[in-house]
């Protein structure tokens, strides 16, 4: 009926037909041209974006690896072995647990000279005291921790690993001529040296220092030769491991330092050249290189092994330590994340985000780590004032640990990820 | 590919995330692009209701603009519900999560059942606006709608 | 071009000219291309004559608009009407205001003629007014078309007459007009000298209808006409015709048609009171037409009459022997398709929904305001009015439904409708085949396409449903 009154009114009323047909004829030509302007425009693409990064896998297989482990034995370590000392306990269990990784385990006492120890380790362990250390041989009185160092490194191969447990405490001449910074400087000159010598040889060669903490009761040696006696104190002892950096990073992971029996372990640092991980570049569902984006940006993932720089974990998800290259002005890295999944390859996930309308480019994220941590810094001391007001420092830790950094002389960002954004 | 993101033009109304999913990118579990299969979809149910209206019932009295209307009005609404409940279908089989990257576990997307909706409101858009241009073009060909719409 | 010079004489002549536009409308086929119909007949206001010349007029119009290009199938109104004279009419002078003694100049006569007169013409004859007519009285139209031969008009008449051409009288044997004027006709064409062309027409193929009494009229002592005497005077005529045409064989065919006189009229001598309702007897004599142009050549001499294949009060297309059912069946019931769509859904077939009026197709919207379809709607308001007498009056040509309203395929009487598998029916169904239709026109004026689409829309219909 409708329809019929419809009609009639077309009829008496032409004029008025003929415009409102031709502003609906005009409506739907209009709407045609817009639905091809819209097919036109949507083939252009603008909402995805493809990226492309490089085969990144690092598929170096790790040689079967014979584990040196080397206990400084000087009299200032006696403290450590005292009975409620848990330097023992962390290095028997740490040990035991790499020692599940290596093929061999080779025990010494190191001071002035390097003394094998030809029992089990678990007589080692239980040999661990100031009358074995004593027994052992050795200068115990004076011991020079650069030597002792260059003697460590030297153990190092690509198909051995050495571990070194030390205080670390720089035993500096106050009362000769040289002056203590002098002394500090030639220490570091000659670990650089060492550093530099076996980088040499392995090329591959990472060092990662554990700084621990375990009661400490015997005297303490103060570098202008006095000496005070400290009860169970907490104090600082280092355990240094070196050599294939990727080998070390799978200790770092499968042992993790904070497991250790005694909760000893406090900071970490690590060192090596830079290293190429491995990382892939996807979109939100993780699930290929093509990502769509939401609202005004592009979301991409980059999960990346960042295990073989060999950087403590908070340096790895800093988010200071990663910046792009600005040919992308548009990027920003919104998160990173550890990775928790036992089954992933990768250590940590960065959430990228680009401005839909940046410029799009080839990009690349640097990492740059401090060349230290800052615990190094704080644990730093010169020795001239008392130690029960700073017991968690150590007396020349700083120039050893600079020494390692001259040593591996790094000028650029430790490692970066490339990839290129193409608009699909 | 030519026709890519046609229906990134209407995500203001369904939401970024699903037309991420929708191309692939945002669930871990529907890595392909779902947009060729939803135009196919909507072309095909549009081919077929247009050669419906022009060539098989091509009923004399639908030679106007009225029963056009209803053509394309049952069409949009035929769009609505296929697009609107092929995503459904997706949500129901749990499919609209994401991964998340630290600890591999799925996680909803942000997609919500509105946001589904307004997917098969944006199906029926593009049905208007096919069902225009498939009626312009074989209209000239019908023995009895050649004037529908005009 | 040949053409059927067609001598319509009287009421009777009138009213099977109507029939006749019936199935030159319909297409049946014809072997002729045009007719020029003449009437003869006094009794101007006469309505049976009025109402036909005005249905030729109309036919006359539209089928001036059609072509017929190779490639047009249609046989809607193809055959062509020429009105040779104004209103197709040869006037009878003198017959207005006067009577018949008045005409014959009784009153001047010797005394000699006046008795001579008296033996053929009685009183009452020779005080008939003419204004009407003979009413009856062949005696006295002899003398009255006498005339004829000598008048301006059938010199103007004849003079288009071209060899190939025929001819054909319609009369009724029982009445005045026609009763005298057929002789009277026929022998001046076959004895004429007074035309440059008089050869071919005394040679011409020359056919008759002469129709024997089929009804009777109330009685009336006030009427000169007295179906009592039809009888009687048909009787004497026929044996004239015996005596002075068949045998004779001045006539190539002549066509016999009466029936029982079933049906009573009311008594009107004539004027715009003779309006009688169509009857069968008219619509077989146009028929006779029909079988006189496509059978008859110069050197036939036949004589016919018309068998129906049974008797029944209602007559219908299954009374007919095939090869006439033939003949009208398909062409009647394409007209009548298109007569009542004209009719009763015109709204829709001038509208913009009826595609075939799109401008890429046949372009047709012009064409339902113009002088063509009014004449064209006309024609079908009179078909159907025809429809509607013939089927009531007795005995019933009881073809079509004559109003089928919204079903049209509800039309041939004691056809069913055969199921056609499409979605659409009825007119959908009509307006589909016309869409179809439209685009294997070959027609170029839109008149002449409209008309071929629905010849070619509704030739399929019937072969399809019916």
């Amino acid at each position: 009926m409708t329809k019929n009154v419809y009609l009639c009114a077309l009829k008496k009323h032409q004029p008025i037909v003929k415009q409102f047909h031709l502003s609906i004829k005009d409506f739907c030509y209009k709407s045609a041209i817009a639905a091809v302007v819209a097919f036109a425009v949507a083939s252009c693409g603008g909402s995805q974006i493809e990226v492309i990064s490089p085969d990144s896998e690092v598929t170096d297989s790790i040689p079967a690896q014979a584990l040196n482990v080397f206990v400084e034995n000087s009299g200032s370590m006696d403290g450590y072995m005292a009975p409620d000392a848990s330097l023992t306990d962390a290095v028997y269990s740490y040990v035991s647990r790499l020692g599940e990784h290596a093929d061999t385990t080779r025990l010494y006492y190191i001071n002035s000279t390097v003394i094998p120890y030809g029992g089990s380790l678990s007589n080692f362990i239980g040999d661990l005291t100031p009358e074995a250390f004593a027994a052992a041989g050795g200068n115990r009185s004076n011991s020079d921790m650069a030597a002792m160092i260059g003697r460590f490194l030297d153990s190092v191969s690509d198909t051995t690993t050495s571990i070194f447990v030390s205080d670390c405490i720089l035993d500096l001449n106050t009362t000769g001529g040289a002056s203590t910074a002098s002394q500090l400087n030639n220490r570091r000159i000659a670990i650089s040296n060492a550093v530099s010598a076996t980088i040499k040889r392995v090329p591959s060669l990472g060092i990662v220092v554990l700084k621990m903490e375990s009661p400490f009761s015997g005297r303490y040696f103060y570098p202008d030769g006095r000496t005070t006696t400290l009860d169970g104190a907490p104090r600082p002892y280092y355990i240094w491991l070196a050599g294939r950096r990727d080998y070390l990073a799978t200790l770092l992971r499968d042992v993790p330092a904070e497991n250790i029996v005694g909760h000893g372990f406090r900071e970490m640092a690590g060192f090596t050249r830079p290293v190429a991980v491995n990382y892939r570049v996807t979109n939100q569902a993780m699930n290929g290189n093509t990502v769509t984006a939401i609202g005004n940006q592009y979301t991409l993932y980059i999960s990346a092994d960042m295990r073989p720089t060999l950087q403590p974990e908070a340096t790895q998800l800093d988010t200071a330590c990663y910046r792009g290259t600005g040919l992308v002005p548009g990027m920003s890295i919104k998160r990173i994340g550890q990775v928790t999944n036992p089954d992933s390859p990768y250590s940590v996930f960065l959430e990228v985000a680009i401005d839909r309308n940046s410029r799009i480019d080839q990009e690349k994220i640097l990492f740059t780590p401090p060349a230290l941590p800052e615990w190094v810094e704080q644990t730093d001391d010169s020795g001239i004032s008392d130690v029960e007001g700073r017991l968690d420092r150590t007396v020349g830790i700083g120039a050893l640990l600079q020494g390692v950094v001259e040593g591996f002389n790094n000028k650029n960002e430790l490692t970066d990820f490339t990839f290129e954004l193409k608009r699909k | 590919m030519i026709l890519t993101g046609i229906y990134s033009l209407f995500s203001g109304l369904f939401g970024g995330t699903l037309d991420s999913y929708l191309l692939g990118t945002a669930s871990a579990l529907q890595p392909g692009d779902m947009t060729w299969p939803m135009l196919l979809s909507v072309l095909g149910i549009t081919a077929l209701i247009v050669v419906l209206f022009y060539f098989i019932i091509n009923y004399p009295n639908f030679n106007n603009f009225g029963s056009w209307f209803i053509f394309l009005a049952i069409n949009a609404a035929i769009n609505f519900v296929v697009g609107w409940q092929w995503l459904a279908g997706h949500m129901a089989d749990g499919k609209m999560v994401s991964v998340d990257p630290a600890t591999g576990l799925h996680t909803p997307l942000p997609i919500y059942e509105n946001d589904l909706i307004m997917f098969g409101v944006a199906n029926a858009i593009l049905s208007i606006v096919l069902f225009v241009i498939l009626s312009y073009c074989v209209k000239w060909f019908s023995s009895n709608c050649s004037r529908a719409p005009f | 071009m040949s053409k059927l010079f067609l001598f319509a004489i009287g009421g009777t002549g009138s009213r099977v000219l109507r029939s006749l536009t019936w199935l030159m409308a319909s297409g049946v086929k014809m072997d002729v291309d045009e007719i020029v119909p003449v009437v003869i007949d006094p009794d101007a206001s006469n309505a049976d004559l009025t109402r036909t010349i005005t249905l030729l007029q109309n036919y006359a119009s539209v089928a001036g608009t059609q072509t017929f290009p190779e490639g047009n199938p249609s046989r809607f109104f193809r055959t062509g009407v020429v009105e040779a004279l104004p209103s197709f009419t040869l006037r009878v002078r003198d017959t207005d205001d006067r009577s018949f003694g008045r005409f014959i100049d009784y009153a001047s006569m010797s005394r000699a003629d006046k008795a001579i007169t008296r033996m053929l013409f009685s009183d009452k004859n020779l005080a008939a007014s003419m204004e009407v007519g003979f009413k009856g009285n062949p005696n006295i139209g002899s003398v009255v078309l006498n005339q004829i031969a000598t008048s301006p008009d059938f010199a103007t008449l004849m003079s288009r007459f071209e060899a190939g051409d025929k001819i054909f009288i319609i009369s009724s044997i029982f009445g005045g007009t026609g009763a005298s004027g057929f002789p009277l006709l026929l022998k001046t064409l076959r004895s004429t000298t007074a035309f440059p062309n008089f050869g071919i027409i005394n040679n011409a193929t020359i056919g008759a209808l002469t129709v024997l009494p089929y009804f009777t009229v109330f009685r009336d002592s006030n009427s000169e006409i007295d179906s009592a005497t039809f009888i009687s005077k048909t009787r004497s005529a026929l044996a004239y015709y015996e005596n002075n045409i068949a045998r004779s064989g001045s006539i190539n065919a002549l066509y016999f048609l009466g029936d029982e006189m079933s049906r009573v009229y009311d008594n009107h001598e004539g004027g715009a009171a003779q309006r009688n309702d169509a009857h069968l007897i008219e619509f077989l004599g146009a028929t006779a037409i029909v079988d006189f142009v496509n059978t008859v050549g110069a050197d036939s001499r036949v004589s016919k009459e018309l068998g129906l294949r049974d008797l029944k009060d209602d007559v219908s297309f299954d009374s007919f022997y095939d090869e006439m059912r033939r003949e009208l069946y398909g062409p009647m019931v394409q007209f009548s398709l298109l007569a009542n769509a004209l009719l009763d859904n015109f709204n829709y077939f001038s509208s913009d929904t009826f595609d075939a009026n799109n401008a890429k197709k046949g372009n047709f919207s012009s064409l339902y305001s113009s002088r063509f379809m009014s004449a064209l709607k006309e024609i079908a308001s009179q078909y159907r009015q025809w429809i509607l007498e013939i089927r009531g009056n007795r005995r019933s040509l009881d073809l079509f439904n004559p109003e089928p309203g919204s079903h049209p395929f509800d039309l041939v009487n004691g056809v069913a409708p055969r199921r056609v598998m499409t979605l659409a029916s009825d007119y959908p169904l009509i307006a589909s085949r016309l869409n179809t239709a439209v685009g294997k026109t070959a027609s170029r004026a839109p008149e002449a396409r409209w008309l071929e689409m629905w010849w070619r829309a509704t030739e399929r219909l019937v072969a399809e449903k019916l």
